[in-house]
């Protein structure tokens, strides 16, 4: 049952935060971002803007529903499991399923005000001819039953987890888990057998319309068959019971608490506690805790271990994908490159801009703050902490960029010119990923200073750090075009990329400089 | 004293200190003195700005007006300085849970720039000083309110501070636990430390500290010994007398005592008013006794800090 005493409160509390309008700008802008981003890589024949635009928009709403949808609900039980309010609302005649239910019901209720604000768009394609009533209905069908197994994913990703962080990462990790598996449970039911290569998986679906569309550039998509909406609309509807069930379970378990299980602890000392060179490594982490403190603190736990080489993989992982489809050409090879990279980057961003948010949560921060350590160590620990955090996943990305660009003749970057060095394209990516990354621990970490939750901060940070030098490169090279200064006018690809890089540099030395001057402060952030 | 020797002893003090927070005015213009080696206890109702002081002290809050002074370092422009010889316990754990104890305090320790050599033997020393030396290699997490607290306190003495800012600390403490608290901030008192507690347990301050303050809405009403602030609301000592023999003549015999203010028979007892505090009690019982009362008890009424506290605050909260 939903119990309307926890809606009303929530409804009350988010109306006071004023993040909430915040996110629904951030949601607005990143809505927007897609469908230009989508509009604007193909040309569109006139006569088929109207389907163009709905594809373009119903694609734009899926992907927000799919990455939006579970960040926002991530939070909703692990904050009250943080702040030890669930416990108080077990101890009222609620049980586990009205308090979950009573979430996931709020959550529809805000997804689907935020999306009703997308309406008016909606229908202005069906005005512009090309697209049918039914078209209509099965985009509706489509985006509903992607809502509720999005949402469903953030909610599981909260029971699990106390941490917003973890709970962040855990709900996008369960979205991408809940697209494949809808995906592979649709093309069940339609054809009666599992799909046995990615192309089969891709071709029956909506995400096999937008991988089609971002990566070969192919318009119009074609009408998907109203049965398979239906499908879908079922297998969500089952993801999201699933969903509820296993939600109500872990906060029935887990709200009293606590010390983690046997085997939980027995896969951490094995995995991720320094067994083997133990008495060597304590006395290494000693010293570092001399020199930097709060280097040290990011690096202590077996879960801050696990992320950084987590990052390893991931991109070892990646690197091993691209390198076995050699259909790729050398200047794709390097694109992907390019692409990991601010993949990272944005990694990054979310550890920036988690920095110091948990001693703020529990009251450490003021403890921090009046030992002799002072901002700017601080600042310095944590940043260097964040470096030690990528460093693997950084050498192997540069090691692979450096071996394969060994491998081929001409690249994109500078073709007119001929062959270029490889040592020169290593040489730039180098730079961007110095760049990229001074510039997002600048940003971070000033915003994880301030009120902004770390949603916010995130989304902020990367905004700053790698969207917003974008646009100024585009201003600038308009603003150039416009001056109509021929040699200026056309800009290699490598030129750009320079600009990009000093635009960066600017801003981050403009934040940095912020930083320091908070940092010097005697007081702290608060 | 002189004015010299006066400002050498001084540990503490705040002159005009003010805070607020938008309109609300939690700090109005406090002065506030604490000597060298005094135990002071820190008073008032719930949100009267006790933590707020002590937050500034700390330097972890600036102030929106006047100055204080720990040590002689001024807390915003020495920051620094005053960092080095303050420990300060706030009224919350903070505490990384998923840390042992040891490495907690070895992680502070740090924080304080102690050498690494030194910090084994300090940390040792501080969870026998508190209680926790067979909690070592716990998970912080795992550890009773109480024992967080302990460790809490254990944390702030690593760095062998000079001047003690303590909000609360007594609280979430067992009984036993408690009056070994106490001992132990005598013991620290003894060792010529400075301590500033801030609590709400008023009986437990009163046997301890040699000078209290009392706030309210920001601003103080009483600052000085505990004595004083028994003195300020009564015009005489009290005592009481308990007699073996016939009540009335007792009360006749005490009629006639002109330093007597005023008499008064609560069941079998009288409760005697002296006129003030230069009066010698001990006249009356020879009186006493001179008429041929059996005296069985004759003793000063305490004044408990409590009574005192609601003397003079009006239990206004803002
Ligand atoms: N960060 C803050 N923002 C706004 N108001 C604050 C803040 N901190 C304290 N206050 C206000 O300042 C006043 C004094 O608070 P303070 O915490 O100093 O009280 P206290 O004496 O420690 O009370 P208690 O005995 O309950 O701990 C209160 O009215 C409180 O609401
Ligand atoms: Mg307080």
């Amino acid at each position: 049952m939903v119990r309307w005493p926890i809606v009303s409160r929530e409804l009350r509390a988010a109306s006071r935060q004023g993040s909430t309008y915040l996110l629904r700008i951030v949601a607005a802008l990143f809505g927007i971002t897609v469908f230009v981003g989508l509009q604007l890589q193909f040309e569109v024949p006139p006569n088929a803007l109207g389907k163009a635009l709905f594809d373009g928009l119903r694609l734009t709403v899926i992907a927000v529903v799919w990455v939006l949808g579970p960040l926002l609900t991530a939070d909703c039980i692990s904050r009250e499991q943080r702040e030890g309010t669930l416990k108080l609302l077990f101890l009222t005649p609620l049980r586990a399923p009205d308090i979950v239910l009573s979430k996931v019901s709020l959550q529809v209720f805000r997804a689907v005000t935020l999306l009703l604000a997308l309406l008016p768009m909606a229908i202005l394609p069906l005005f512009l001819g090309g697209v049918s009533w039914r078209d209509g209905l099965q985009a509706l069908v489509v985006v509903a039953a992607s809502m509720m197994a999005a949402l469903s994913a953030g909610l599981v990703a909260s029971a699990f987890t106390e941490r917003w962080g973890r709970a962040l990462f855990l709900s996008l990790v369960l979205s991408l888990f809940s697209v494949l598996s809808l995906i592979i449970a649709v093309t069940f039911l339609q054809t009666g057998a599992f799909p046995s290569s990615l192309k089969d998986l891709v071709s029956f679906s909506w995400l096999g319309g937008l991988i089609r569309r971002l990566s070969f550039g192919g318009m119009g998509l074609p009408s998907v068959p109203l049965t398979v909406g239906r499908d879908l609309a079922y297998v969500a509807l089952c993801w999201t019971v699933v969903a509820v069930v296993l939600a109500a379970w872990r906060i029935k378990l887990s709200w009293r608490y606590k010390p983690p299980s046997r085997l939980r602890r027995r896969v951490v000392q094995v995995f991720c506690s320094p067994w083997l060179w133990e008495r060597f490594f304590s006395k290494w982490m000693r010293s570092r805790r001399d020199v930097n403190p709060i280097h040290w603190l990011g690096e202590y736990s077996w879960s801050a271990r696990l992320s950084k080489w987590s990052w390893c993989g991931a991109i070892m992982i990646a690197e091993s994908g691209v390198l076995a489809a050699v259909v790729w050409s050398a200047q794709e090879l390097m694109l992907w490159h390019y692409r990991l990279l601010y993949g990272l980057a944005i990694g990054l961003a979310f550890s920036a801009a988690a920095s110091f948010r948990q001693e703020r949560e529990t009251g450490l921060y003021e403890l921090l703050a009046v030992t002799p350590l002072g901002g700017r160590k601080m600042i310095a620990g944590r940043a260097r902490g964040l470096w030690r955090q990528m460093l693997p996943a950084f050498v192997v990305l540069v090691a692979v960029f450096y071996f394969t660009t060994d491998f081929s003749e001409g690249f994109f970057l500078f073709e007119e010119r001929g062959p270029i060095e490889e040592f020169d394209a290593t040489l730039l990516f180098l730079f961007g990923l110095g760049t990229t990354f001074l510039t997002i621990v600048t940003i971070g970490m000033t915003l994880a200073l301030t009120r902004l939750n770390l949603l916010m901060a995130w989304a902020l940070t990367v905004a700053l750090g790698l969207v917003l030098p974008l646009l100024l490169l585009g201003a600038f090279e308009l603003g150039i075009n416009l001056l109509g200064i021929e040699s200026v006018a056309r800009m290699a690809i490598e030129v750009k990329y320079v600009v990009y890089l000093a635009i960066q540099l600017v801003i981050s030395l403009v934040v940095g400089v912020i930083l320091l001057i908070r940092s010097l402060l005697r007081f702290a952030f608060v | 004293m002189s004015d010299e020797t006066a400002g050498q002893n001084i540990a503490v003090q705040t002159r005009s200190l003010s805070r607020s927070f938008g309109s609300l005015t939690a700090l109005d213009q406090l002065h506030l003195v604490v000597y060298r080696g005094d135990l002071f206890g820190f008073i008032g109702s719930n949100g009267a700005g006790k933590t707020t002081t002590l937050r500034i002290l700390a330097t972890f809050l600036a102030p929106s007006g006047g100055r204080a002074e720990v040590m002689g370092y001024d807390v915003v422009r020495q920051a620094d300085s005053v960092r080095h010889i303050i420990g300060y316990m706030p009224d919350f754990f903070g505490v990384y849970k998923d840390m042992e104890v040891t490495e907690y305090l070895d992680f502070f320790g740090a924080c304080y720039k102690i050498p690494s050599a030194q910090r084994e033997k300090t940390i040792g020393d501080v969870l026998e000083l508190v209680g926790l030396t067979d909690k070592q290699g716990t998970l912080i997490g795992t550890l009773s309110r109480g024992m967080q607290q302990r460790l809490g306190l254990a944390r702030v003495l690593i760095h062998d501070p000079a001047v003690l800012l303590l909000d609360e600390p007594a609280s979430g403490l067992d009984p036993r636990a408690r009056i070994e608290m106490m001992a132990i901030l005598q013991e620290l008192q003894r060792m010529g430390k400075t301590i500033i507690i801030s609590s709400h347990i008023l009986s437990e301050l009163q046997s301890l500290c040699n000078r209290v303050a009392i706030i309210e809405k920001g601003g103080l009403i009483y600052s000085g010994p505990v004595g004083g602030a028994q003195e300020q609301i009564t015009s005489g000592p009290v005592y009481w007398l308990r007699v073996g023999t016939d009540l009335d003549r007792a009360m006749e015999v005490l009629k006639q005592q002109p330093q007597i203010a005023e008499l008064e028979a609560v069941d079998s007892r009288i409760k005697i008013t002296l006129q003030d505090h230069e009066t010698d009690p001990s006249e009356v019982l020879e009186s006493l006794v001179k008429g041929g009362t059996k005296v069985i008890e004759f003793r000063e009424d305490e004044v408990g800090l409590e009574r005192v506290f609601m003397h003079v605050t009006r239990g206004e909260t803002q």
